[in-house]
């Protein structure tokens, strides 16, 4: 990295160090509706009474590389998604084409039903590894046998999905099965938005965790994301009201 | 807040292999630090072992991947849903012995890879079309939004202009400034909130204010 970069990151580093740390709110502020969010308890619900499990695939959301942070974020809507389903006959399903992956998602499986004092309900082979083949299409192709096979009630596919996320959601919509679809490619982000009934754009997944935890400090994190958003955007405009100064007044 | 001991322990071993690594990483070679770059240097050291150390772990998950696909498939052979998931699981784990036992014979020629696999995943990728075509369709059918007509009018433009035909060269130049414009502006908006909103969740993990581990999601 050339220094000066490196001294631009420490500095955007710290800035966010300090951010997180001033910014405490006690009580959140109210957060703009976010349909997929507003759905996914009722999916939970819709499990129970249909006795269909829910299904939440992690996708190609790793631990080890850039999408680390997405896939403890994927993992953490998991966790709130599998919560209230844990009562119900059909135990939720979490799938994963990432090995590395696998342990976070068991834990959030185990997590979730430790949380409602029924451990003793929880099924390791609820979280299961399918691997991705070379282009992802042999994860999406089982992901559409899944559907079928474990008559799933809905999709809930946050994480890491490209353009084959539009064989899982077509084969869903087919079904008639609520989805809920989120990636952090921008392709998998635009088949979301033609293809699945709530999608969740850009860092709306990020946010998820205070929507669906309804605990206040966690909208703190949201709070912090939407004023660095605000500090950039001002950043930008400055940057470019300086470049048509300078271009226009030379 | 009654916090238990184990909780304490993940939240401290995150805590400072978290800023160990950032710190090791962002200061580099020390290069960039003048005089005092000598002393800092040692923290790239550490946090690359840490790296290191992590890529061996994500290695050996792959054992605990195949482990798990073979008790899933096994457990869903026996007490699958139905003749359909009992069937597929069964189809599963013939072919991992078969494709175990194909290799022990010929390790240069990977048949069920490239002949099975491969040909299964090209006719998936050519469905994908459809998929996609069944997408706009439905975008169609959920009613008309503004959102929705952009998405459909800008889908349209672009693949109209994507045509080799030179009566369509006006509306080649209208997909080259939606590309270049637009489009690009869009697609670095939603990258850089992205990257954002990694920014901040990342540096509140390294700080233990969210905690996606232990059995608390998040407790300041």
């Amino acid at each position: 990295m050339a220094p000066d970069l490196q001294i631009i990151t420490i500095l955007i580093v710290l800035f966010t160090f300090a951010a997180t740390l001033i910014i405490r709110r006690r009580r959140p502020l109210p957060m703009r509706p976010i349909s997929a969010f507003e759905v996914l308890p009722d999916l939970a619900n819709e499990s129970i009474e249909a006795s269909r499990p829910l299904h939440i695939g992690l996708g190609g959301a790793s631990l080890g590389d850039e999408n680390t942070i997405l896939t403890l974020v994927a993992a953490e809507a998991a966790y709130y998604a599998i919560q209230p389903a844990t009562v119900s006959d059909a135990p939720p399903i979490v799938t994963t084409s990432e090995t590395s992956t696998l342990p976070l998602a068991v834990d959030t499986l185990r997590r979730a039903y430790a949380s409602r004092g029924m451990i003793d309900a929880y099924r390791g082979t609820s979280a299961r590894w399918y691997p991705a083949g070379p282009r992802a299409l042999a994860y999406s192709g089982a992901l559409t046998t899944l559907a079928g096979d474990d008559q799933l009630s809905s999709h809930v596919l946050v994480g890491q999905y490209g353009v084959e996320l539009a064989l899982v959601l077509a084969s869903a919509s087919r079904r008639g099965l609520t989805t809920i679809a989120s990636s952090s490619t921008l392709t998998g982000q635009a088949v979301a938005y033609a293809m699945a009934d709530h999608a969740l754009i850009g860092d709306e997944l990020y946010g998820g965790a205070a929507y669906l935890g309804k605990l206040p400090h966690l909208a703190n994190r949201n709070l912090t994301i939407d004023l660095m958003r605000w500090f950039l955007i001002v950043i930008l405009l400055f940057l470019m009201a300086y470049n048509l100064a300078q271009q226009y007044g030379s | 807040m009654r916090i238990r001991l184990g909780f304490a322990l993940y939240t401290t071993v995150v805590v400072v292999f978290g800023v160990l690594t950032l710190a090791g990483l962002l200061v580099g070679d020390g290069s960039a630090f003048g005089d005092t770059g000598a002393l800092v240097a040692p923290l790239n050291t550490i946090s690359n072992l840490f790296i290191r150390l992590v890529v061996v772990v994500i290695a050996l998950t792959l054992v605990i991947g195949i482990f798990n696909l073979l008790s899933v498939h096994a457990v869903r052979l026996v007490r699958g849903p139905g003749t359909g998931a009992r069937l597929n699981s069964l189809i599963l784990l013939v072919s991992f012995i078969v494709a175990l036992v194909a290799y022990q014979f010929s390790s240069d020629y990977n048949l069920i890879l490239e002949n099975v696999q491969v040909q299964i995943e090209l006719a998936l990728a050519a469905l994908i079309c459809f998929a996609l075509v069944y997408g706009a369709f439905r975008l169609l059918r959920r009613g008309v939004t503004w959102g929705g007509l952009v998405f459909l009018a800008g889908m349209l433009i672009i693949l109209i202009g994507a045509l080799p035909l030179s009566q369509l060269e006006p509306l080649q130049q209208v997909t080259d400034w939606l590309t270049r414009v637009p489009l690009s502006a869009g697609a670095r908006g939603i990258l850089l909130g992205i990257a954002l909103a990694t920014l901040v969740t990342g540096v509140r993990v390294i700080i233990g204010q969210d905690r996606t581990y232990g059995n608390q999601s998040s407790v300041e």
